[in-house]
């Protein structure tokens, strides 16, 4: 069930009538979310069920078990080998397998390997790591085990972020579990707010650039050097709306009920340096594998070898948790090259020189030429992507105006957002302007294609 | 323990108090819903050209259809509604019934109002919500036994069927074969109740090539968004001219078919209603019983056929809605198992005429 259907305001409306009936009522409060989310989740496909319950009640004994503090070594295995376990079957089978057939086939020898045929459940990639990070934080003594079942099933299952994240944490949402939820107006508007702006950004922007995305890299000969670059720097925003209004869409929803997730998107395009995109890009999951993954190998605390060596080790595994397929491990590397070789704004003085502005483009530039890794799925195809769009050839030349002048009026509010020009953004004429304009467009140009949310197939 | 992070509600300073919130959306749910429509309604003229039917690429433009339908209500004493074997799939703009009606009579009496692959279920649908103007008029209602030649076409079975104009079938009903999801369903309905939508769907029908906004604006990068939609328009059939090629060309292989008994018939009742939605709005309403090429049909398919046609008959006569049987043409009149070229057509105008159908200056049947 998406957010931006038909199906999901007849089941909110619903959810929320029956929310209100057992808010004050603890336990069936979080059978109701349970109930909800479970069939918010199972309204895809009722399969994919299965592997969340396994997770859940799994890790739901680790927690406990790892508490008890008898075994915890044998209690954090537990969990990690059936998450991971789980994980791999379904995301990661058929890359092993592929891979491991090619290497067969290039000894010579005649071995067919049997290919999976599972169905990826959608956002499994999200509650895993959700529910990994409640065993992995009790283990290090950052959170509590939760000894309510039901709790910790509506808290890693919980409807507004399973699809695809924000990726919380058991020590911010298991409290606001616990606790009757603060249902205010502020509470309200700012969902609604947060609603109208995620819709706006996929239904609009992200489903609009995608169109334009999708003709010029279909047939790549066929357009100019110009509508090829164009295409990558659209790509850039249309993940960026895709993605970020979906979190914004997710948010908007668990604060209505009353629960606070974490912003996910920081106007990324925003940053100055490769680093300070990571801190803005997909935060929950960048600070999930800033905490789980880079600091527990030693982090920045390290000789300056051993510290390359621990961001090039998260950001490859960030690229393959994306996806199984090696355009995903390529985009991460790079992306740990980038942080690596790039100055940086706190550390090189005289990068802290050069005009914000420069430096804010030359970092959206290098993630672009990032993303083209991530869009196209061989390295061949990406480097053709990168080699037309400056090689100057002709053909046909689509410039978009009216997508691209929406596209420019967002980056220099996020610019100003950003900026010492920010107050200008908060006077209300400007506010409220951006809000008609905002409803205007949802109203003339939502409807017709819906793409997929991108995020959804992680 | 974990530390806890200050909460940032949203980094764009765009979170509106609840009288920021509808100080902006009512005004443009007005905007949108109301004003925009029914400005547009009275700021577009529409011209329709003599020989008037709903061309083919607008078939599904209900909106234009009530537009036009309320144009050629206020010019036609006769109205004709009914699927592709009145609309004219093989005959040119001047070759239909109702257009060669009126060189007969020398005056324009008759509208076309047909639509091509109107089955009644949907007929249905388009005289309730799309044909509210049709009113104190003579409505000649076609109904083509094509509909009820198996239990599919009658949209009585359970197995998935690709339904001809599926905006106009019942879309929470019974209709088993009919299988769009929910939120397809939901998105019809709304085109349909709600002003707004369907004015949105017939511009880009009419206007951007049934291409949604977003991908027109990326397609026709240069263009003004706007400067496809104009204020008068003359919606024409352009694209069928006519054939004098009839059936025997096509190959078509001899059919038999199981028809449906009209009790049972969902499209048959479905005509039904039909006739008394009209009849209710003051229009007087005459059903043409239509028939099939009788060069198709196997013996055994042809009796049953004359059977069903006086049931329908007897049926229409017990409700005391008038009948008209079609006269059953040789088979070299027929361009396939229902349409008739124009020389068929020529045929049914005539007869009408002989039989006092339709008569010159008069407004009653």
């Amino acid at each position: 069930m998406l957010f931006s259907t038909w199906s999901f305001l007849f089941f909110f409306l619903i959810f929320a009538a029956g929310y209100s009936l057992f808010r004050r009522r603890p336990t069936g409060r979080l059978i109701w979310l349970l109930a909800g989310s479970y069939f918010f989740y199972g309204f895809m496909d009722v399969r994919f069920l299965l592997p969340l319950m396994v997770t859940t009640v799994t890790d739901f004994i680790a927690g406990k078990g790892i508490e008890r503090g008898k075994h915890p070594k044998l209690f954090l295995a537990l969990s990690l080998t059936v998450d991971l376990g789980i994980l791999c079957t379904f995301k990661y089978l058929n890359f092993f397998t592929e891979n491991l057939q090619s290497l067969i086939d290039a000894v010579g020898w005649e071995w067919e390997l049997p290919s999976s045929e599972l169905l990826l459940p959608v956002g499994i990639s999200f509650y895993t790591f959700q529910s990994l990070s409640y065993t992995l934080g009790v283990y290090w003594k950052k959170n509590r085990a939760e000894h309510n079942l039901l709790r910790y099933a509506a808290f890693v299952a919980m409807f507004p972020q399973i699809l695809a994240g924000p990726i919380e944490r058991a020590a911010n949402m298991l409290p606001q579990l616990r606790h009757t939820p603060l249902i205010r107006r502020v509470e309200i508007n700012d969902g609604i707010s947060l609603f109208i702006v995620g819709l706006f950004k996929k239904a609009v922007m992200a489903d609009m650039l995608a169109v334009y995305v999708n003709q010029v890299y279909g047939d790549l000969n066929a357009y100019s050097s110009l509508s090829v670059f164009l295409a990558a720097f659209f790509y850039s925003w249309q993940i960026y709306f895709d993605f970020s209004g979906y979190s914004d869409m997710a948010r908007g929803v668990a604060r209505v009920l009353g629960f606070r997730l974490m912003l996910n998107f920081d106007n990324p395009y925003t940053s100055v340096d490769i680093r300070d995109f990571w801190r803005k890009w997909h935060i929950s999951l960048s600070s999930w594998f800033k905490d789980h993954v880079y600091i527990p190998m030693g982090g920045g605390r390290c000789v300056k070898y051993r510290v390359w060596w621990n961001v090039m080790v998260t950001m490859v595994v960030s690229g393959f948790w994306h996806g199984a397929a090696w355009n995903f491990i390529i985009w991460g590397a790079l992306n740990g090259i980038g942080s690596i070789l790039s100055p940086r704004s706190d550390r090189d003085s005289w990068y802290g020189k050069v005009p914000r502005l420069l430096r804010q483009l030359m970092t959206f530039l290098f993630i672009t030429v990032t993303w083209v890794f991530f869009k196209k799925s061989t390295v061949p195809e990406a480097l053709e992507v990168l080699r037309r769009s400056i090689s100057f050839q002709g053909g046909i030349n689509l410039i978009p105006v009216v997508p691209l002048i929406l596209v420019l009026i967002i980056w220099v509010w996020q610019l100003l957002y950003d900026s010492s020009y920010r107050r200008f953004l908060s006077l209300r004429p400007v506010r409220l302007g951006a809000l008609a304009l905002i409803l205007f467009l949802l109203f003339a140009l939502s409807g017709g294609s819906h793409e997929q949310f991108i995020y959804f197939q992680f | 323990m974990y530390k806890k992070k200050k909460f940032v509600p949203a980094a764009n300073e765009l979170l509106f108090s609840g009288r920021e919130l509808l100080s902006v959306i009512l005004p443009v749910l007005v905007l949108f819903l109301l004003v925009l429509p029914w400005w547009h309604a009275s700021w577009e003229t529409i011209e329709l050209p003599e020989n008037f039917r709903l061309p083919y690429v607008n078939r599904d433009n209900y909106y234009l259809y009530s537009r036009c339908a309320a144009l050629e209500t206020a010019r036609s004493r006769y109205l004709f509604i009914g699927d592709s074997a009145i609309w004219g799939m093989y005959a040119g703009n001047s070759g239909t019934i109702p257009a060669q009606l009126n060189r007969l009579l020398k005056e324009k009496c008759c509208g076309n109002l047909a639509i091509d692959g109107l089955h009644p279920v949907a007929m249905r649908t388009l005289v309730r919500s799309f044909g509210d103007a049709i009113r104190g008029r003579t409505v000649l209602l076609y109904f083509n036994p094509l509909w009820v030649n198996s239990p599919k076409y009658d949209l009585s079975a359970s197995e998935p069927f690709t339904v001809n104009h599926p905006e106009l079938l019942p879309q929470f009903g019974a209709i088993a074969c009919y299988q769009a999801g929910f939120d397809k369903k939901v998105g019809i309905l709304l085109d349909r109740y709600v002003r707004f939508f369907g004015w949105k769907k017939h511009l880009q029908n009419y206007f951007y090539r049934n291409e949604d906004f977003k991908s027109f604006l990326v397609k026709d990068h240069f263009a003004d968004p706007f400067a496809p939609i104009r204020r008068h328009i003359v919606p024409e059939e352009k694209e069928h001219k006519g054939t004098e090629k009839n059936y025997l060309t096509r190959g078509i292989p001899i059919q038999h078919w199981e028809w449906v008994p009209l009790e049972k018939s969902r499209q048959w009742q479905a005509l039904l209603d039909t006739a008394a939605i009209l009849r209710s709005r003051g229009n007087q309403v005459l059903v043409m019983v239509g028939t099939i090429n009788p060069g198709l049909l196997d013996a055994e398919t042809l009796a049953g056929l004359k059977k069903l046609r006086l049931q329908a008959a007897d049926d229409l006569k017990r409700k005391g809605i008038e009948a008209v049987m079609f006269p059953e043409l040789e088979a070299e009149f027929y361009a396939d198992a229902s349409h008739l070229l124009e020389s068929g057509y020529a045929r049914i105008a005539e007869f009408l005429l002989k039989e006092k159908i339709i008569r010159n200056g008069s407004t009653a049947l």
